[in-house]
C-alpha cells in the first residue's frame, strides 16, 4: 500500500514532469490525409456550395458584413474589442464574390481551426488526434452547406485558439514568464477577438490545471476570463457588460443570428475536447500501466494497419454524413434565383424557378420570376406557368409597411420600380434598405444610377465615391466617375438614357395604386414596354378583364407580332362575359386559343359541382393558361 | 534573430527611409518654385476655402488643388511675415496643425494668403493667383455637436450624436443608438452653449426603454417623461430660457410623405403642433395656452436672450383630419413669425404678437434662432411648410431685431439651407446645407459681422480633404458649444436602459422660480 507521502510525491509537479516532459516534446503533426481532406473541402465549397451565392443572397440566409476600404471605415473597428477581427472578416468576406477565392478563405480558416485543435489536443493529452481535430472543419462545412456565413465567429475562434496554441507551445517553465505571456496574449486576444477571449482564457487555464500542474496560474487564467472583460469594458472602452463579455460569441445580438447553436458547438468543442482528452488520456494511461509487461499479440501489426486505414477514412465518412444531412436543395435554389436576379441572368433564373417546388415560390421569387419573364419576352405568354401571388408584380408603396417584408423584399421592389422608371419610389426604398442593411455596394450602385438619371451629378459623384471604396465594385464606380468627368450628361450611356426616357416627371405626392403608377408611366412614355406589360399583368392578376380590353390597343405602340397568349385568353373571356366579339384592329385571335377556351369551359361545366376535380383535370394541360387562373384563382401546377 | 539578420534589417530600413525621403523631397524644388511662371488665374481648390472669413481657432483648412500636375506646393503667409509651406505629390494639401494655429494666432483680424504652386510634368512650376482669406478677430465656439444619420426616409436604424473639436479633427460619439436598441434621438439642446445643462430627446425602438427627454444637469442624466394629460405628445424642438430653469418645446405630430417627380423625394409635415414648457425645479410641464390653439400649428420655439419673449412659428391648420398624410392643402401652409411675452417672476404669458406675417413676407417662416447678443435673428424661409431641411428652396434670412428688417443672407444657394446655430459670441453661424449636391447635408460656417454683413461660408474642414467625396451620411442639427460634452456613450446609454422615468406633473404654482 502506498503511503500518503509517496502518493503526494507522485502527484507533485516535479514528479509529474518526470513523466510528462518526454511526452510533451511530441510535436503536433497533421496526418497526411488531412491535406486530401482539405483539398476536397475546398473543392466542395468552391464548386458545390459556391460562396458567391452567399455574397449575392446574403439577406436570405445570413448576415454578410459590410466592407469599405479606407481609414474612416477601419477606424470604426478600432474602438471596441473584437473590432479588428470583425474588420478582417469583413475584408475576407469580399472574396466570396469570386467563388474560388471565397472557398480558399473558408477552407483555410477550417484548416487552421483544425490545426489549432490538433495542437491543443496534442499538447493536452500527448496523443496526436486522428479524427477529433476535424470536428471544427466539419462544423464549418455543415454551416456553409446551409449557407450560413460564420466567418467572423470562426476568425474570432481562430484568434483565441491560435493564441492558446502559442501559449501551450511556449517552452517557458517559470510561472512568472508564463503569466507574462498569458497577459500579453490576453490583451491581444481580447482586443482582436472580443468575447472569444473567454475561450482563450479557459483553454490556458485548463492547460495549466490539467497538464502544466500550475494550479494557481490555472486558476488565475480562469479568473481573468471574468475580470479582464469587465475591466476593459468598464474602464477602457466604455461598453455595456453584454458587449464586453460576449461580443462575437454566437448568441450576441450583433453576431450572426442564424444557426447560433452550431456556432456555439464550434466554440464548445474546444473546451469539451480539452477536458475530454485529458480524462481519456488518464483513463487510457491507467489501462496502459495495467497492461505493462504483457506480451503483444500476434497479428497486431496487420490489424493496426487496417485500423489506421479506417481511421483515415473516418473524417471523409463523417464529412459525407454531414453534407447529406445538411444539404438543402431548395434553399440553394432560392439562392441561385437571387444570384441570377442580381446578375440579370434571366433564362437561368427561369430554369431554376421551374425546378423549385411551388411551395417555395414566395413573394420575392414571384417578383424575380415576373421580371425575368418580362426580360425574356414571356410575361404576356408564360406568366401562369409559375405560381402567382396577388401582389406578385410590385405592390403599391402604400402597402409596403403592411407587407412586413424583410429588407430583401424592399430592395427587390426597388429593382422592379427602378426598371419601370419609378425612380423616386426606387430611391426611397433603396435608402430604407440601406438604413437597415448597411452601406452595401448594390445600394450605392442603384442610388448613383438614379442620381445620374435625375441629373444630380454631384450626388452621383459622392455615391460613386462611396462605391469606389468597395473592393468588388471599385472598377465600375471609377469608370462612371471618369465618364461623369468626360460627359456630364452621360449622353452615351444607354441605361441612363433609357431611365431618363421613362422616368416619371409629373410630381404627385402620397401613395398610389400600382395600376395608377403604371398608367402614369405610360402617359410619360407610351413606349415603356415594361410598364405596359406590368399593367396588363396587373389586370390579369386582378382578373380585371375590362382593364385588359381598355389597354389592348396599346399593343400598337410596340412591336408585338400577333397578340400574346394571355392577352388573347383574357380578351376571349372578356368577350364571352360581355357577350361581344373580341375586337383587335389589325390583329386576330388564334383559333387554337378559342378551341382551348371551349375545352376549358366544357370541363368546368362537366365538374360544375366539384371545382377541385375540374382543376385536377385541367391542371395538366391548361394549368398554365389564363383560363385556368381566371377560373381557380391560381395557376395549375401541371408539372 | 542573429546579427546578420539584424544588419540586413537595418540596411533595408535605411534604404526604405531614403527612398521615402527622395519621394517626398524632390531635389532642387525650392529653386524651381522661385522661378515659377504665373498662371494668371486663381487655382481651383476643393473645398472652396477662398475669399472667406475664418475663425482664428479653426483647425487647418486642408484642401485639394484641382489642377493637373506632378507636384503641388502651397505657401500660407500672414501679414506679419510668418509663413508655412506644404509640399505634396498628390493634390491633397494637408496643413500642419501647430504651425497653422500659430499663423492664425498672429493673423487675427487680418488677411492670410495662400500661394498655390503646381509643378507640370516637364518640371516647370506654375504659380496661381493668391487666394486670400480673412481671419476674424472673434473665435468660434470650440465644439460642434450634430446628429449623424443616413439620408432618412420612413425607417431609421443607425444614428449617432457626435461632437467635433473645431480646432483639430477630433471627433467622438456622444451617443450611438445601437447602445439602446436602435432607438431614435433628436433635438439636442444646450443651455448657454455649455454642457452642464442640456437635453436630448429620445424614443426607444424597443419599448422597454421608453421615450422622453434626457436631461443632463451637472453631469448627471435624468430621464424625464414630459407627457402629461394636457401635453400628451413627446417634446421635440426645444429652447432653453436664459435663466436656465425653463425649457420651452413644441409637441409635433410629424409625418413624412414622398414626391413621385420632384428631385428631393421627401417632405415632412406637421399635422398638429403646440407649444409647452418644462419647469426644472418643479418637474412640471405646462402648455402655453395662447400658443396652443387647436386651429393653428405652433412650433419652433426660440427664446430671446433677455428671456422676455418666446419667438415661435405659427400657421393656420388647413385640415381637420389629423391622421391623413399628406393632408389637404399641405402646400398652402405658411407659418408666421410670432412672439409671446413671458414674465419670469410671475410665470405669466402675454398675448401672441405677429413679428412677420408670411403673407407679407411671401414665404413660410421656420426655425427662428436669436443671436445671443439679442441683435439678430436668423430664420428659414420656404415657399410653404415648416420643415426647411426637406424643402429644396429653403433659405436663411437675417432679421435685425432692433428694426425688424430682414434680408436673404448672402450665404444661401439654390439648395436647402437650414438647421442654423449661433456661436456664443454671436459672430458665427453654423448651418446645414445641401449646396454641394442637393442630397447630403454638410455643415458650413459663416461669419456674421456686427453690422450684419455675412461672410462667405466655408465647409467644416476635414483632415482628409477628399473626405466629402465619398461620405454618404448627413450632418443634422449642428449646435455650437464652448466645451466638450463630458458624458459619453455608455454613461448615457446605461441611464437610458436602466434609469427610471421621472413623470412630469402639474406644478403647485404656475410661477417660474
Amino acid at each position: 500500500m502506498e503511503s500518503a507521502a509517496q502518493r503526494k510525491r507522485e502527484r507533485s509537479p516535479v514528479a509529474m514532469m518526470k513523466f510528462w516532459p518526454k511526452l510533451s516534446r511530441r510535436k503536433p503533426q497533421l496526418p497526411a490525409y488531412s491535406f486530401v481532406f482539405f483539398a476536397l473541402f475546398y473543392l466542395y465549397i468552391w464548386l458545390v456550395v459556391r460562396p458567391d451565392l452567399i455574397y449575392h443572397g446574403f439577406w436570405i440566409t445570413t448576415t454578410f458584413p459590410v466592407f469599405s476600404t479606407g481609414w474612416p471605415f477601419f477606424e470604426e473597428f478600432l474602438v471596441y474589442p473584437g473590432g479588428p477581427v470583425e474588420w478582417f472578416a469583413a475584408l475576407l468576406c469580399q472574396s466570396y464574390y469570386y467563388p474560388w477565392a471565397g472557398a480558399l478563405v473558408i477552407a483555410a480558416v477550417a484548416a487552421l481551426l483544425s490545426l489549432t485543435a490538433h495542437v491543443l489536443i496534442t499538447a493536452l493529452c500527448d496523443r496526436r488526434p486522428r479524427v477529433l481535430h476535424f470536428v471544427p472543419a466539419l462544423l464549418l462545412l455543415l454551416l456553409y452547406n446551409r449557407y450560413v456565413n460564420p466567418l467572423t465567429s470562426a476568425l474570432a475562434l481562430l484568434a483565441a485558439t491560435a493564441c492558446a496554441c502559442l501559449y501551450v507551445q511556449m517552452p517557458f517553465r517559470k510561472t512568472g514568464h508564463r503569466l507574462a505571456l498569458f497577459g500579453l496574449l490576453s490583451v491581444t486576444v481580447y482586443y482582436a477577438a472580443g468575447g472569444a477571449y473567454l475561450l482563450y482564457a479557459a483553454l490556458c487555464g485548463l492547460y495549466e490545471l490539467l497538464r502544466g500542474w500550475r494550479r494557481a496560474l490555472g486558476a488565475l487564467c480562469l479568473l481573468s476570463a471574468a475580470v479582464i472583460p469587465y475591466v476593459a469594458g468598464e474602464f477602457v472602452f466604455g461598453l455595456r457588460l453584454r458587449d464586453a463579455y460576449f461580443r462575437l460569441l454566437p448568441f450576441h445580438p450583433d453576431s450572426n443570428p442564424n444557426q447560433p447553436i452550431i456556432v456555439a458547438c464550434l466554440y464548445a468543442f474546444f473546451l469539451v475536447a480539452a477536458v475530454g482528452v485529458v480524462l481519456w488520456e488518464r483513463f487510457a494511461l491507467g489501462r496502459r500501466r495495467a497492461a505493462d509487461g504483457s506480451a503483444s499479440r500476434p497479428g497486431v501489426g496487420h490489424r493496426k494497419r487496417l485500423a489506421a486505414v479506417f481511421r483515415s477514412l473516418v473524417p471523409f465518412i463523417l464529412a459525407v454524413v454531414v453534407l447529406c444531412a445538411s444539404y438543402d436543395r431548395d434553399l440553394k435554389g432560392l439562392l441561385r434565383i437571387e444570384y441570377y436576379a442580381c446578375n440579370r441572368m434571366w433564362p437561368e433564373l427561369l430554369a431554376e424557378a421551374r425546378r423549385l417546388p411551388w411551395r417555395h415560390h414566395n413573394l420575392l421569387v414571384n417578383w424575380d420570376v415576373n421580371r425575368a419573364l418580362y426580360h425574356t419576352g414571356g410575361l404576356a405568354s408564360e406568366m401562369f406557368s409559375f405560381p402567382q401571388h396577388p401582389l406578385g408584380l410590385a405592390p403599391s408603396p402604400a402597402t409596403f409597411p403592411e407587407l412586413g417584408m424583410t429588407y430583401a423584399g424592399w430592395m427587390k421592389l426597388s429593382d422592379v420600380l427602378f426598371e419601370l422608371g419609378r425612380v423616386n419610389e426606387s430611391e426611397r426604398l433603396t435608402y430604407e434598405v440601406l438604413e437597415f442593411a448597411g452601406d452595401r455596394p448594390r445600394f450605392f450602385q442603384r442610388l448613383s444610377l438614379i442620381s445620374m438619371a435625375k441629373g444630380e451629378k454631384q450626388a452621383a459623384r459622392i455615391l460613386l465615391g462611396a462605391l469606389s471604396k468597395d473592393l468588388v465594385y471599385r472598377g465600375w464606380a471609377e469608370e462612371f466617375l471618369h465618364r461623369l468627368n468626360d460627359d456630364a450628361l452621360l449622353s452615351a450611356d444607354p441605361e441612363i438614357q433609357r431611365l431618363q426616357s421613362v422616368m416619371v416627371e409629373e410630381d404627385v405626392v402620397g401613395s398610389q395604386r400600382l395600376d395608377w403608377m403604371l398608367t402614369q408611366l405610360l402617359t410619360r412614355n407610351t413606349h415603356n414596354r415594361m410598364a405596359f406589360e406590368y399593367l396588363m399583368a396587373y389586370y390579369l392578376l386582378n382578373r380585371d378583364l375590362e382593364g385588359i380590353a381598355r389597354n389592348i390597343g396599346r399593343l400598337d405602340d410596340f412591336d408585338y407580332v400577333g397578340v400574346p397568349r394571355h392577352y388573347e385568353e383574357a380578351l376571349l373571356l372578356y368577350a364571352s362575359g360581355a357577350g361581344t366579339r373580341a375586337i383587335l384592329p389589325g390583329r386576330s385571335i388564334n383559333p387554337d386559343t378559342r378551341g382551348r377556351l371551349s375545352e376549358v369551359a366544357r370541363i368546368i361545366k362537366l365538374y360544375a359541382n366539384d371545382p377541385r376535380a375540374a382543376a385536377n383535370v385541367l391542371g395538366a394541360e391548361h394549368g398554365a393558361s389564363y383560363f385556368f387562373y381566371f377560373a381557380f384563382g391560381s395557376p395549375g401546377d401541371g408539372r | 534573430m542573429n546579427k546578420r539578420h539584424v544588419r540586413l534589417f537595418l540596411l533595408l530600413a535605411l534604404v526604405g527611409a531614403s527612398l521615402c525621403l527622395l519621394w517626398q523631397v524632390p531635389s532642387g524644388r525650392e529653386t524651381a518654385i522661385e522661378d515659377a511662371q504665373p498662371a494668371g488665374r486663381p487655382p481651383r481648390i476643393r473645398p472652396d476655402y477662398a475669399n472667406t472669413v475664418i475663425p482664428p481657432n479653426i483647425g487647418p483648412l486642408n484642401f485639394c488643388v484641382e489642377e493637373h500636375g506632378a507636384a503641388y506646393s502651397v505657401k500660407i503667409r500672414s501679414p506679419g511675415g510668418q509663413s508655412l509651406r506644404v509640399f505634396s505629390k498628390t493634390r491633397r494639401i494637408r496643413i500642419p496643425r501647430r504651425r497653422w494655429q500659430a499663423l492664425l494666432k498672429e493673423s487675427r483680424g487680418r488677411e492670410i494668403h495662400f500661394d498655390v504652386y503646381v509643378k507640370a510634368a516637364d518640371g516647370q512650376w506654375q504659380q496661381f493667383d493668391t487666394i486670400t482669406n480673412t481671419v476674424a478677430a472673434e473665435e468660434i465656439d470650440g465644439y460642434l455637436v450634430y446628429r449623424q444619420i443616413n439620408v432618412l426616409y420612413h425607417l431609421y436604424a443607425k444614428m449617432r450624436l457626435c461632437q467635433r473639436n473645431l480646432e483639430n479633427y477630433d471627433r467622438s460619439v456622444i451617443l450611438d443608438n445601437r447602445s439602446f436598441g436602435y432607438g431614435c434621438m433628436n433635438c439636442h439642446t444646450f443651455f448657454d452653449h455649455a454642457t452642464d445643462k442640456f437635453v436630448i430627446h429620445m424614443r426607444s425602438a424597443e419599448k422597454d426603454y421608453g421615450a422622453g427627454m434626457l436631461l443632463s444637469l451637472d453631469n448627471a442624466i435624468k430621464k424625464v417623461d414630459t407627457r402629461t394629460q394636457s401635453v400628451p405628445l413627446l417634446a421635440a424642438f426645444s429652447s432653453w430660457h436664459p435663466g436656465g430653469r425653463v425649457l420651452a418645446f413644441s409637441i409635433d405630430k410629424v409625418r413624412q410623405f414622398f414626391h413621385s417627380g420632384r428631385t428631393d423625394v421627401r417632405e415632412g409635415i406637421d399635422l398638429d403642433s403646440d407649444l409647452a414648457f418644462y419647469v426644472l425645479d418643479t418637474n412640471a410641464v405646462l402648455s402655453v395656452p395662447s400658443a396652443s390653439r387647436p386651429d393653428r400649428l405652433e412650433t419652433w420655439p426660440a427664446w430671446s436672450p433677455d428671456g422676455r419673449y418666446l419667438y415661435y412659428c405659427s400657421a393656420p391648420k388647413l385640415w381637420d383630419d389629423r391622421e391623413k398624410s399628406p393632408p389637404e392643402h399641405y402646400d398652402e401652409v405658411r407659418y408666421d413669425l410670432m412672439r409671446i411675452s413671458y414674465d419670469v417672476g410671475a410665470g405669466a404669458w402675454g398675448e401672441p404678437e405677429t413679428v412677420l406675417e408670411s403673407s407679407k413676407a411671401g414665404f413660410s417662416i421656420s426655425l427662428p434662432r436669436v443671436s445671443p447678443d439679442g441683435r439678430f435673428m436668423v430664420f428659414c424661409a420656404t415657399r410653404y411648410g415648416g420643415f426647411p431641411a426637406l424643402q429644396p428652396d429653403s433659405d436663411l434670412y437675417l432679421m435685425d431685431l432692433s428694426t425688424e428688417r430682414y434680408s436673404r443672407m448672402t450665404c444661401n444657394t439654390e439648395r436647402s439651407e437650414s438647421w442654423h446655430s449661433w456661436s456664443s459670441n454671436s459672430r458665427w453661424l453654423a448651418f446645414s446645407s445641401k449646396r454641394d449636391d442637393g442630397l447630403f447635408m454638410r455643415v458650413y460656417f459663416s461669419y456674421i459681422a456686427e453690422s450684419g454683413t455675412v461672410g462667405k461660408p466655408f465647409v467644416l474642414p476635414q483632415k482628409d480633404p477628399t473626405f466629402y467625396d465619398s461620405f454618404t451620411k448627413v450632418y443634422q442639427m449642428p449646435e455650437l458649444i464652448r466645451e466638450p460634452v463630458p458624458l459619453q456613450g455608455e454613461e448615457i446609454a446605461r441611464v437610458i436602459r436602466t434609469g427610471p422615468w421621472i413623470r412630469c406633473g402639474l406644478p403647485v404654482t404656475a410661477a417660474t422660480p
